[in-house]
């Protein structure tokens, strides 16, 4: 009779110990699943405002710049090169599109990262004014940015 | 058995604290969903934003302006086909509405926006322009019966309306016709102001006070300089270019042209919550259609026959251009008016009154002969099969070309002169979005005036796409301010998901 009770015991004993371990398997997979939900979340929180961040520095650039008939460079308001070392940890590469609306010619530029090696995750995609210093017009442009 | 139990509470403490690390880490990621999808909708509203700023700044080919500026033209001129350059040459005129749609469609494809821009009409300036002569005296009486209803059609919630009346004449008594319809209009409540104004033609009353009544420029308009700067002077200008002189004949009661200058001058600045109609009515040239001779003679024996002076001789020629000297008269005094209300963004709406009745003509038989002798003229011109007979007795029938038939009670002067009368109304109409209207009989007054009332009591609207409440979809609101004054319109852009 005690053998058969130190035998209940123990099978009770096992059967918690695996409910428990069972439990704390399915709670690191849950919170696995969370953080990896978390991070991801992050992550586009973080591209949003990567991509705001940036497209702001670049519209204030494009309102002010492109002469489509001299284009070597992206220049911002004080004719200054865009500060392309600052976008480079940034994002991984923008496009521009002028349309062919009105006067304005269609026209693209891409300028990626130096450093960029792995390929994009994310792209954000706005209208943004690109003034036409020739035409004095100002022009639809589309802009990709790739995070 | 106490191992037992050890272990049960040991699990059941560590169950406690997964449970709860299990509570924290979903509360946790259910926060930052909660914050993801904020943002996104932030984001995506922010996108919208710049997208919708970044097309208010796109400009527009031909006038190299942008549509921020090009929409509050369109909302303020109340049309979306004009030249901003020139408000008056259809030829640099471009469709703002077909732009719009153009881009947007670009930007966010067919079939995926709804744009509306709807202003508010705050208040309305209703201005009757009235020749004060006998010859309008049926639609004065007509006008005067319609008024009150058709001032009250157009009372649309806190809507203000401003209704004057200018009678021009120099006899003041002209508004005492309009005083029970001015009362009425008054007593209704704060938001209707109604009076009426004798305007002068003359300049040198003496009295300062009358300075402000007085249709043309003079030495007491400190205020009204709009006169000057428009250059709203009496056609005839007789010794040293002075300004204030007063030429003979009273061309003034026929100068609705400049009678309606005056009533645009007076009123306030129109724009998007603001209309302002003027409703300048006439049947002959804008400062009559006599032959300029009439005006500066002063060898007339009968007071009757300066009325009907130069009735035989031709002042307008029908052929579509501005050429005689009478023409040009009333030419040069009407795109004055055009100009001020055009600046001043006014609508006229003139109405054709061309079936005056003039008065009887007296027993004096100099006055007779020449009103017969006029009346056969119009006849032969404009009435071919004449059915009613009249003064066959004069001798002034017997010139050539002269039959004394004719219905004194119902014609005009200058009948060849309609056409170019009808022309300038038009134009007047046309470059100010206006509505032109003719009177067949006075009774047709309270049609003309209430079709141009319905129609602008509206608002003038963009509205380009369809609105569809099913489908998802982002609004963004921009308020875009108005070319003059400190109004804004919203402008509503729905993009659908």
């Amino acid at each position: 009779m005690r053998k058969k009770k130190g035998f209940v015991e123990i099978l009770t004993t096992f059967f918690l110990l695996v409910v428990m371990v069972g439990v704390a398997i399915a709670f690191v997979g849950f919170n696995k699943g969370f953080l990896v939900i978390q991070h991801k979340v992050n992550d586009e929180l973080s591209d949003f405002t990567t991509s705001h961040i940036v497209r702001e520095k670049l519209t204030s650039c494009f309102g002010i710049v492109m002469d489509p008939d001299n284009i070597t460079a992206l220049k911002c308001r004080d004719d200054n090169l865009l500060e392309v070392d600052l976008l480079a940890n940034m994002i991984h590469s923008f496009y521009i599109n002028q349309t062919d609306h009105y006067n304005c010619k269609d026209m693209d530029w891409e300028w990626t990262a130096p450093n960029a090696i792995a390929s994009a995750e994310s792209e954000y995609h706005y209208y943004v004014p690109i003034r036409n210093k020739t035409h004095n017009l100002v022009c639809m442009g589309e802009l990709t940015i790739r995070i | 058995m106490a191992m037992v139990d050890n272990i049960v509470t040991g699990i059941l403490v560590a169950l406690i604290f997964i449970a709860a690390g299990f509570i924290f880490f979903q509360t946790q990621t259910k926060q930052n969903i909660e914050r993801l999808e904020q943002k996104q909708m932030f984001f995506l509203h922010d996108n919208l934003e710049v997208d919708v700023d970044s097309f208010l700044l796109f400009t527009e080919n031909d006038t190299h302006k942008d549509f921020a500026t090009l929409i509050s033209y369109a909302i303020y001129r109340r049309r979306d086909n004009f030249s901003v350059f020139d408000p008056l040459d259809p030829d640099k005129a471009i469709n703002i509405t077909k732009e719009i749609n153009y881009t947007l469609t670009k930007m966010f494809g067919t079939g995926n926006f709804f744009l509306n821009i709807t202003p508010e009409i705050y208040d309305i300036g209703i201005s009757f322009i009235l020749d004060g002569s006998d010859s309008l005296t049926a639609e004065r009486d007509q006008l005067r019966a319609d008024l009150v209803s058709i001032v009250t059609s157009a009372l649309i919630g806190d809507r203000t309306i401003l209704v004057s009346v200018y009678i021009i004449s120099q006899d003041d008594s002209k508004c005492t016709d309009f005083a029970t319809e001015v009362a009425t209009l008054n007593s209704i409540g704060p938001e209707v102001q109604a009076l009426c104004t004798v305007i002068h033609g003359d300049h040198d009353t003496g009295d300062a006070g009358e300075a402000g009544r007085c249709m043309y420029p003079t030495i007491y308009d400190e205020v009204d300089s709009f006169k000057s700067l428009y250059e709203i002077y009496p056609p005839y200008d007789f010794g040293g270019h002075n300004k204030t002189e007063r030429a003979w004949f009273t061309f003034y009661e026929a100068d609705w042209a400049a009678g309606t200058a005056y009533s645009i001058g007076k009123s306030d600045e129109g724009g998007m919550a603001r209309v302002n109609l003027h409703f300048p009515m006439a049947g002959e040239l804008s400062t009559g259609s006599a032959g300029d001779e009439c005006y500066t003679g002063e060898d007339f024996v009968y007071s009757d026959e300066r009325t009907l002076c130069n009735f035989c001789n031709i002042t307008c020629i029908d052929n579509g251009v501005v050429d005689t000297d009478e023409e040009n008269r009333s030419w040069n005094i009407v795109q004055k008016a055009i100009n001020i209300a055009v600046d001043k963004n006014q609508v006229i709406c003139p109405i054709f009154a061309w079936n005056a009745n003039y008065y009887t003509p007296t027993a004096d038989p100099a006055y007779d002969a020449a009103w017969d002798l006029w009346v056969s003229i119009y006849n032969s011109l404009y009435n071919p099969t004449p059915n009613i007979v009249e003064d066959a007795d004069s001798s002034l029938c017997e010139a050539p070309g002269c039959a004394c038939t004719g219905d004194r009670f119902h014609v005009g002067y200058h009948p060849e002169c309609i056409n170019e009368v009808k022309w300038q109304m038009q134009q007047m109409a046309d470059d100010t979005d206006g509505i032109y209207s003719e009177l067949a009989t006075p009774a047709d007054i309270s049609t003309a005036v209430q079709n141009a009332v319905d129609t602008y009591k509206e608002p003038y609207k963009i509205v380009i796409g369809e609105y569809d409440g099913d489908r998802e979809q982002l609004v963004y609101e921009k308020n875009i301010p108005m070319p003059v004054g400190t109004d804004f319109v919203k402008m509503y852009l729905h993009v659908y998901q």
